[in-house]
């Protein structure tokens, strides 16, 4: 199984003028690997680099120090360009506050990664139609995503980063805004994507049960990985275990 | 030798080409016939035959030396060095042609260096040479050219590697591109959903862009009718067309500055608030993977296009407003409108957005406004503790910048009206830390903490919103309708003129014969009176020293009395040694204070620097500033002190203050003054005894002696014409320091430019306000539009805590009024101040200071007022946007 990220010795500081030292070590020399068909979450308590880290996974900022590859490529050697055309076609966001924009239809949000890469019209409206029937959400494609409730919205994103077929789905606390009941439909939406599509995921959350559903986490305390916890014991024990590391943190 | 043999065989080339020339420039120079001995010339050889056949001791002979065996041996060594020499050049050049590198030219190098050397010894040919100079020049010779050999070899090489590296680097930078254009491959066209999705996402922006504009085009009308306003002025007023301008022409030039930076502040404003909104949509963008140039280009062309459209609209804008002026005030030139004004305007326009763009992105990037959530997780720093010291401190700011403001010398400099904005600040915002730590400790603290939440929350904000709006209310209280106001006092200009023609005339028999046929022609009431030139400091930079008139104190009362038939006799407090003056500002009363000396102030400022007599070029502290520091009091430097001054026009106001005002001294005094132009010391001003007078050869210079006051209808001026251009022109030698100082005022004249004057301060003061209050209310809109997600977070809190619509939109409306109020008294007590000191400064008396705050006081009210019903609507506005959202979850 190859991998579709590897990280060695990765680390992200940020500079602030106000700090005594002026910079702020997020991440302190991170190793692992990420690979094909894996559904990875990341735990930590706030402030511990979650979010840096899924940045840093997303290709959307460059780490300062340690290498990154992506598919055998190193992110700091690539372009500003040819991240973006990574970000386009081969990975996917999920994001706590849905991204979407309020002056585009949900067919159109949904089909926006494909507009910005230039597909046909025709293949645009297929892929949009295709996904939303999938996650049932057609009957809302001519609507605003300020008439739908989070839940709905939340959806609309998931299609939308799947609209390209990318390898690699990152979702940053895809449950963080939702209630129960919609949380669990995104969560059953990802695990779907990671079962039937064979899709990778990397998902950061704070939620235990939410974190249950994946195949390994990685636990962030500091900005260091504090543990690699795997799945293999099944869904109930796996949660008990991840709430016994969640004491720790 | 690696090195040498990666030498491309081009260079390699170029390089024994280069070796060749420079040492068959060496072989012609050993062939030069350098040695000249008994007026015969030889070269190496022919010397070497001479020694051989004649032999040393005759050559040395012939040279003139006296015998000495040495010299057979020194020939000898020199011949033999120089002999060696031609082979190693000949070696070094068989070496070139075969492709060898044995540094044979270093040794060539070596060697020219040692016989150059060894040429100045004893006993050398050189030495009894009869042309010296030349024979050691010689071997110098020899050297320049070898070592620009060995030079030349080498740079050649640098320039071969060069080449190679350059090329290489080419090669690399090709690789690179192809690489990258193959990496980066992006075939294909959007498709139209593109441009659909880029058009309805700018569409859902147009209420924010529209602001953008509005404010852009406004900016740029204030700019085109700044320019055609100028255009207007210029053809009117003669110091415009000199490149120096005053009056009307200064106004508009210092309204012109005002509104720019008002507009800077405005387009700054709205750029952070534009960019906040929409940079977080191009960041979706740009997370799903939009190129960098698409983005760049669709970026661009929004604020393009904005920009073209906002440049119409308010040049059309600016056009309305310049015909507006054009009505209300007039103006000389018919067709302002210019391909070069509107080129003018669009690259100070440039100019402004240069600067917007450098501020916004200081703002942008030290207030981290990229990201919203970066925003809102920013702590405003609230000061905690020493409120008390800096609190006093800005009150101390403020009270020294009233006082400073007060006085007349001061010239109501904006540096003091800074001052008191300083201190302002100081006192916002940490008297308002202060209060807000002491309530915190008292009862029912927790029931105005809603309401005081913003300065819990985001003190350095709310703080910096209440300064902005104290700023701008103050400066459209305190400058602008100060003076709309004071113009009014000054709108009688006729009576500002009491004199159809003032002369300042001299001595001499024209004057005198001139003077007689004033005073007997029919319909011409002329009076003359003594006078002597008074100077103000600084004279080294011309222009600046203040010319004034200078008369006796029973002048004044005569003149006063002419002017004001209900005067009585004053006691002005003047002494017997001239230290003492009364001055008369002969300004209008709609003018700013102007202090005498008003250019410089080097010693204790309420004593200004006056000298008698004419402008002594050399009189100034800049070029003399130790006879400025001390002993002024006992040199013929003069340290007036001010015994009373007025504002009045006793012979007009001839020159706005500036100069022309008159200096009253003790009869006594004056008739001293007199005189002294006969031991006055013309360059430096100084005044000497006759003795060092004679002594130093200087010429005395006696400056104008009798001010002339006429009264005469136009025609009768009219006839005299051929005399006064006669006197004009005696006088033209005195007008050439300063041109705006004359020795004839005309009446018709002088009285067109103040009409002009008081016109322009009026339109400009009007145009200022709006422009101000414009600002004022965009301020107060992007503070709520940029909190409005923050209040409906804590509407929508409030809501699911129970709060009822009632309270919730109570609560914002007392946050605005404690906004409005805090304005109004912070604004209101800096007006009052600064008011004050102008009234004070202008020297007004009491009806003055009556009719002025009878305009000023229902303006400024009618302008709070109405600055809070904009204030109303807003609040409204802003609380409906809010709670239709709540109400919407």
């Amino acid at each position: 199984m190859g991998s579709v990220l590897k990280a060695e010795e990765l680390v992200r500081n940020y500079r602030l003028p106000n700090q005594e030292d002026g910079t702020i070590k997020v991440l302190k020399g991170l190793d692992f690997q990420i690979n094909e068909n894996e559904f990875v979450g990341i735990m930590g308590k706030s402030g511990g680099g979650k979010t840096t880290l899924l940045k840093l996974l997303g290709l959307i900022d460059k780490p300062t120090g340690g290498r990154l590859y992506f598919k055998e490529r190193q992110v700091t050697k690539l372009w500003m360009d040819e991240l973006a055309d990574i970000r386009r076609r081969e990975i996917g966001f999920v994001f706590q506050d849905f991204y979407l924009m309020d002056s585009l239809t949900v067919e159109e949000n949904i089909m926006l990664p494909m507009i910005l890469d230039k597909a046909e019209e025709e293949k645009c409206f297929a892929g949009a139609k295709e996904h939303a029937d999938h996650f049932q959400i057609s009957h809302l494609i001519k609507k605003y995503p300020y008439e739908l409730s989070g839940g709905e919205r939340q959806r609309v994103a998931i299609c939308r980063a799947l609209i390209n077929q990318p390898d690699l789905i990152l979702a940053d606390e895809p449950t963080g805004n939702l209630d129960s009941k919609s949380g669990k439909i995104v969560i059953e939406a990802l695990n779907r994507i990671y079962r039937e599509y064979k899709k990778t995921i990397v998902m950061v959350t704070h939620d235990p049960q939410v974190a249950s559903n994946c195949s390994r986490i990685i636990f962030l305390k500091d900005g260091n990985i504090l543990d690699i916890l795997t799945n293999d014991k099944g869904q109930e024990k796996f949660y008990q275990e991840i709430l016994g590391y969640m004491a720790e943190l | 030798m690696g090195k040498e043999k990666e030498i491309t065989n081009r260079m390699r080339r170029i390089q024994q080409r280069f070796s060749v020339i420079m040492y068959l420039f060496i072989f012609a120079t050993l062939c030069y016939p350098w040695i000249t001995v008994g007026g015969e010339r030889y070269n190496l050889i022919s010397f070497a035959v001479c020694l051989k056949t004649e032999g040393a001791a005759s050559i040395v002979e012939r040279a003139g030396f006296p015998p000495d065996p040495s010299y057979a041996g020194g020939f000898l060594v020199n011949l033999w060095l120089y002999f060696v020499f031609f082979l190693l050049c000949l070696l070094y050049l068989i070496t070139v042609f075969l492709k060898r590198d044995w540094y044979v030219n270093a040794v060539v190098l070596l060697m020219a260096i040692a016989f150059t050397y060894a040429g100045m010894w004893e006993y050398m040919i050189a030495t009894i040479c009869a042309n010296q100079v030349e024979a050691l020049l010689y071997s110098g010779i020899l050297l320049m050219f070898s070592g620009v050999e060995c030079l030349g070899r080498k740079m050649i090489e640098i320039w071969d590697r060069e080449l190679k590296d350059r090329a290489e680097y080419e090669k690399k930078e090709d690789k690179e591109k192809e690489e990258r254009k193959a990496r980066l491959y992006f075939p294909g066209k959007y498709n139209p959903l593109f441009f659909r999705v880029i058009w309805k996402n700018f569409i859902g922006n147009l209420k924010e862009y529209s602001i953008l504009l509005l404010c852009n085009g406004i900016v740029f009308a204030f700019v085109v009718s700044g320019f055609g306003m100028q255009a207007l002025v210029k053809a009117g007023d003669m110091s415009y067309k000199a490149g120096y301008p005053s009056g009307a022409g200064e106004i508009l030039f210092r309204g012109l500055i005002q509104l720019g930076m008002v507009g800077l502040f405005m387009l700054v404003l709205l750029l952070l608030y534009y960019l906040r909104k929409r940079l977080p949509e191009y960041g979706v963008f740009k997370t799903l993977g939009i190129r960098t140039k698409t983005m760049y280009t669709c970026l661009g062309v929004e604020l393009g296009i904005g920009t073209v459209v906002s440049l119409v609209f308010g040049g059309i804008l600016g056009f309305i407003f310049v015909a507006l002026f054009q009505n209300i005030a007039g103006g000389q030139a018919e067709e302002w409108l210019s391909p070069l004004l509107l080129l003018k305007a669009a690259a100070i326009m440039l100019l402004i957005y240069l600067a917007t763009f450098f501020v916004t992105h200081d703002l942008f990037v030290g207030f981290r406004m990229g990201s919203s959530t970066d925003l809102q997780m920013i702590k405003e720093w609230i000061p905690k503790r020493f409120h008390i010291v800096p609190a006093v401190a800005g009150v101390c700011l403020m009270v020294s910048g009233f006082l400073k403001y007060r006085k007349n010398v001061n010239a109501e400099n904006v540096k003091y009206l800074i001052l008191c904005f300083l201190g302002a600040y100081l006192l916002l915002r940490f008297g308002i830390a202060g209060y807000l730590h002491w309530k915190r400790k008292r009862k029912g603290a927790l029931s105005r903490l809603l309401k005081q939440h913003p300065f819990y929350h985001k003190s350095r904000s709310a703080v910096w919103y209440i300064f902005g709006l104290c700023v701008l209310q103050t400066c459209i209280i305190t400058l602008f309708f100060m003076q709309m106001s004071s113009a009014r006092l000054s709108e009688n200009t006729d009576a500002l003129f009491p004199y159809d023609l003032v002369l300042i005339a001299g001595e001499g028999e024209e004057e005198d014969s001139f003077l007689q046929k004033l005073q007997e022609t029919d319909g011409v009431e002329a009076s003359a009176y003594p006078m002597v030139r008074v100077c103000g400091s600084d004279a080294g930079i011309p222009g600046v020293a203040s010319q004034n008139i200078g008369i006796s104190e029973s002048t004044y009362h005569v003149l006063k009395k002419l002017r004001h038939p209900e005067y009585e006799k004053k006691d002005l407090g003047l002494d017997a040694e001239g230290k003492k003056i009364y001055i008369v500002h002969q300004q209008d009363k709609g003018r700013e204070a102007q202090p005498v000396d008003y250019y410089d102030h080097y010693v204790p400022i309420d004593t200004p620097i006056l000298y008698t007599g004419p402008v002594c070029e050399l009189f100034s502290p800049n070029l003399f500033p130790a006879e400025f520091t001390h002993d002024l009091t006992i040199t013929s430097y003069y340290i007036r002190q001010i015994a009373g001054e007025e504002t009045d026009s006793l012979t007009g106001v001839l020159s706005q203050g500036e100069r022309e005002n008159l200096i009253v001294f003790s009869d006594a005094y004056f008739e001293k003054a007199k005189d002294e132009w006969k031991v006055t010391n013309p360059l430096t001003g100084k005044i000497l005894t006759e003795e060092e007078f004679k002594a130093e050869g200087l010429k005395p210079n006696q400056g104008p002696t009798k001010l002339v006051l006429i009264k005469a209808e136009k025609k009768v001026l009219k006839e005299l014409s051929p005399e006064l251009s006669a006197f004009k022109e005696r006088h033209r030698q005195e007008e050439k320091y300063d041109t705006k100082v004359k020795n004839s005022y005309l009446k018709t004249e002088i009285k067109e430019q103040a009409d002009a004057e008081i016109q322009m301060r009026k339109s400009m003061a009007l145009f200022l306000t709006a422009a101000f209050f414009f600002a004022s209310v965009l301020l107060l809109g992007i503070k709520m539009m940029t909190e409005k997600r923050v209040n409906v977070r804590r509407a929508q809190f409030l809501n699911c805590m129970g709060m009822k619509k009632k309270e919730r939109m109570s609560l914002l409306r007392s946050e605005m009024r404690i906004y409005y109020i805090l304005t109004v008294v912070i604004s209101g007590a800096l007006s009052a101040g600064l008011v004050s000191g102008s009234l004070k400064a202008r020297l007004y008396e009491t009806p003055d200071v009556n009719e002025l705050l009878k305009v000023l006081v229902p303006l400024a009210v009618c302008e709070m007022v109405l600055f809070g019903i904009a204030v109303w609507i807003l609040t409204e506005w802003n609380i409906r946007r809010i709670e239709k959202k709540v109400c919407e979850v």
